[in-house]
């Protein structure tokens, strides 16, 4: 995904919108400023398919080496896909956070909406303002 | 535990501050949030201890002769005072809390003539094996950067969970060798010479002083946790933490 593209959380969780077999599919991450942040992480949590999730809602816990860490899912939709591979390679989040590092997909409604969520300039500016 | 999350709780709905010391009614382990309950049976010298599941991570502790402190901080507070930039940023650690507890408990013990300093600070033991350091099953067995030492001994340490902008970050100190914890020596075991009651005056003075210097607030002192979020105690009950599901979540 182009990270310039997606719109986001302020708690750094980033979201773009797909068409796959007629649906509209919300896949969503954590983004690479985040993962500077988190340094070094242990473990992480995450729904079960057919979760159905409404933006704000905990959708998954990351632990880094001090802390554990909710993820808040930045749309509304039911969860479709969960990234299980990543639980045990964390490494690879790190490595692709706006690709392979993909953590879950929500099926959401055709008119779902973005408004409330940074776009990728807002979000830069958040971060640089920290 | 159930406290203890209702803590952050409190906090993060109205941005006050709560510092809460206990021990433990009997002999307990306590799993960080993430470990699986079945390790419990590798370490057969607390197998038939009480066990529950906390809201933080890293590794089980053998509460029997330790003493436990728990704080929730608001974000407003770790935004205010933070000179790290991911403080700032509503995910992963603040080393500033961290900092500021575990550097109090530090200079107390230096005090006390316990030379006590951070883990990989300077002059620090060297790094014990990466398993050691990451996989044990205890908390007291594992390192990690700022955890309170005396030597290759880990006497103090922390972990945090966020919700929202808050904080909630819970710590034990080991006071001496438990049967149940046996690889383990505590503060009694590495020559603390003064009484127990005065250690502990000096561990919860250290807790509150480090926290309140480091945030430029002053805690008021409430005898009842309960009072302090106006709870009433069966209120407790019905919380996830009572639950058979949270306990084997893992």
């Amino acid at each position: 995904m182009n990270p310039e593209t997606l719109r986001y959380n302020s708690s750094h969780e980033w979201v773009g919108i797909v068409e796959e077999n007629g649906e509209q599919i919300a896949i969503v991450g954590i983004t690479d400023f985040a993962l500077e942040q988190l340094t070094d992480l242990v473990y992480m949590a995450l729904p079960q398919v057919g979760t159905q999730l409404s933006a704000g809602d905990e959708f998954g816990e990351v632990e880094s080496v001090k802390a554990v860490s909710p993820l808040y899912c930045p749309v509304d939709g039911q969860v479709v896909e969960v990234h299980q591979e990543l639980v045990d390679n964390l490494e690879q989040l790190a490595q692709d956070p706006f690709g392979s590092g993909w953590i879950i997909k929500l099926r959401v409604g055709g008119n779902v909406s973005l408004d409330n969520l940074l776009d990728y300039d807002a979000y830069r500016k958040q971060c640089a303002e920290a | 535990m159930a406290i203890d999350q209702s803590m952050l709780e409190f906090t993060d709905r109205t941005g006050q501050v709560v510092l809460r010391f206990y021990e433990w009614l009997v002999p307990t382990v306590s799993l960080g949030y993430f470990q699986s309950l079945s390790q419990r049976h590798d370490h057969t010298e607390s197998k038939a201890l009480e066990i529950v599941r906390r809201a933080t991570g890293g590794g089980a502790i053998v509460h029997h002769y330790d003493w436990t402190y728990s704080v929730s901080v608001p974000g407003r507070l770790l935004f205010n005072y933070s000179d790290q930039k991911r403080s700032r940023q509503d995910i992963g650690a603040s080393p500033h809390l961290y900092n500021a507890l575990h550097d109090s408990i530090v200079e107390w013990l230096q005090r006390e003539g316990v030379p006590a300093q951070k883990w990989a600070s300077n002059g620090a033991p060297e790094k014990l094996p990466s398993d050691t350091c990451r996989c044990a099953f205890l908390c007291f067995e594992r390192r990690a950067l700022g955890d309170v030492v005396v030597g290759q001994h880990k006497v103090l340490g922390s972990a945090q969970r966020r919700l929202g902008g808050s904080i909630l970050q819970h710590g034990s100190i080991l006071i001496s060798r438990s049967t149940f914890a046996p690889s383990l020596v505590g503060l009694t075991e590495l020559g603390v010479a003064t009484s127990l009651e005065n250690l502990k005056e000096g561990f919860t003075q250290s807790i509150r002083i480090g926290f309140e210097q480091a945030f430029a607030v002053s805690l008021p002192q409430v005898d009842s946790v309960f009072q302090a979020l106006g709870l009433e105690k069966h209120e407790l009950s019905k919380s996830k933490f009572h639950r058979p599901e949270w306990l084997n979540s893992r």
